[in-house]
């Protein structure tokens, strides 16, 4: 009977996870949420800023990992914006280039001067290659925003040369966090990165080495990020389902390997006789 | 009901995405090379947008010649499928992108992933339990890596020691991985119960 647990029908599977995610959703348990130390060392990182101050914001992420993602570069926008720090958004491949598109139309729409609050940069080529030549140069590597303004003209990109002109530099990643360990870090500048829940075990050595200043994990590191700033949005939303998620996967090894252990009982057995 | 249609696309294609959790199926099938369709579509855009801004404009309009030469490599990149006869070019545009990239990620590499990990690894001081636990996993699994000489006596259980450090590791990489994969899910019925039905407000 036992035996049977190894052997789960998939959809079943499926179908239990459905339920089991969805339903915190529509009915909120409002479980605990600890806040981690990198999150906070981000969330100070940017609480550092003054009014006035110059950040870069990249993004990487495509709409496929937005869940995961885009909760905490909202919630660090709407960190940045409540500061009144001036915000060059860009993005480091071709997806990423559109949240920096959205960022900046959301936040015209909410009062800021585009080409004095923020600017939208628009998409960077050349992955690392390009960012190497961003760090090194921007108004050479990026001549123009995404709007086609030559960022000369533009009173928020004035006094601009190198990465090390602004105060803090800020990547949103979704696989290649590493480019801005190598390209940005080694000018001396505030690095957060923004993460995807699979990428932290490997960027967390930069954080202890403090290569980086800072590190957000994905849909979690949002909702804490949204905790500490007093501000709830789609990272608390989600906290419930995932940590429900996470209770039935435990379940679901601790039944597959009663299954396991039950099979290999049956099989000794069945040889002994 | 959200009366936005893109919305309702947003759901329904999540929906129909799905669908393959149950078996594989012709609206799973149409949904995933819509997704594919779009986003290659979108990339191509963006493509020409760049190679017109940063390098056809400058090209044409402020005669920087220079820009002459990404153009090229580019248009050499093609070679292989327009003229057979000259499919080996290609291999010149490769060649200049395998080379800057390695020479760009190197130099970076040796202080990020290098350097700078050593150096972290041993200004740490040995005055917490997390602290003296990095450092003997740290050691542990060097040694776990040394194969000039045979592990034997106490260097072979210190080499075990780093070879489960690693298991470690990599349960937790998988485990976060896992739970990035929650996340993603989570954010897709947030679409259909709660942008899309309207169950519930934030």
């Amino acid at each position: 009977m036992l035996a049977k647990l190894a052997h789960i029908d998939s959809r079943v599977i499926f179908a239990a996870f459905f339920i089991v995610v969805s339903l915190p959703l529509i009915f909120p348990l409002n479980l605990p949420l600890n806040v981690l130390g990198w999150t906070r060392q981000s969330y100070d990182e940017l609480q550092k800023l003054a009014a006035g101050d110059l950040v870069i914001m990249t993004m990487q992420y495509s709409p496929a990992l937005m869940a995961d993602s885009h909760p905490t570069a909202v919630v660090m926008m709407k960190h940045l914006m409540q500061k009144n720090v001036r915000v060059i958004l860009m993005g480091d491949t071709p997806d990423g280039a559109r949240w920096a598109t959205l960022f900046a139309k959301e936040w015209e729409g909410k009062g800021k001067t585009y080409g004095v609050d923020i600017v939208d940069l628009g998409f960077l080529p050349g992955y690392e290659t390009g960012l190497a030549a961003f760090v090194r140069d921007i108004p050479k590597t990026m001549p123009r925003d995404a709007r086609g303004n030559d960022v000369g003209s533009l009173p928020i990109m004035k006094g601009i040369k190198t990465v090390t002109d602004v105060k803090l530099f800020i990547g949103h990643e979704s696989g290649s966090g590493r480019n801005y360990v190598r390209q940005v870090s080694p000018y001396k500048i505030p690095v957060v990165i923004g993460c995807m829940t699979a990428d932290a075990y490997e960027l967390e050595p930069f954080l202890q080495a403090k290569q980086i200043q800072g590190l957000i994990v994905g849909l979690r590191g949002g909702a804490e990020y949204e905790k500490l700033l007093g501000a709830p949005g789609a990272g608390l939303a989600g906290n419930d389902s995932q940590n429900a998620g996470h209770l039935l996967v435990i379940a679901f090894v601790i039944l597959g390997n009663i299954g396991y252990l039950a099979e290999r009982r049956n099989k000794a057995r069945q040889g002994g006789e | 009901m959200s009366p936005d249609l893109g919305t309702w696309v947003n759901a329904i294609c999540t929906l129909a995405v799905f669908t393959v959790l149950y078996r594989h199926n012709p609206v799973s099938k149409v949904t995933e090379n819509l997704y594919v369709g779009i986003g290659a579509g979108y990339q191509l855009m963006l493509a020409y947008e760049t190679v017109r801004n940063k390098a056809w404009i400058p090209l044409a309009t402020k005669g920087e010649a220079k820009m002459a030469i990404p153009i090229v490599l580019g248009l050499l990149l093609f070679t292989n499928y327009v003229l057979p006869k000259a499919r080996e070019w290609n291999k010149i545009a490769i060649a200049v992108m395998v080379a800057a990239g390695t020479a760009v990620t190197l130099k970076g590499t040796m202080e990020a992933d290098f350097l700078g990990q050593i150096r972290g690894a041993i200004s740490v001081p040995l005055t917490s339990f997390d602290a003296m636990l990095t450092f003997i996993c740290t050691v542990s699994t060097i040694i776990y890596f040394l194969f000039t000489f045979s592990m034997k006596g106490v260097m072979a259980t210190v080499s075990r020691l780093g070879y489960w450090a690693m298991m470690v590791a990599f349960g937790a990489g998988f485990g976060n991985t896992i739970g990035g994969r929650f996340a993603q899910f989570t954010g897709r019925m947030d679409v259909v119960f709660g942008e899309w039905l309207k169950l519930y407000t934030r």
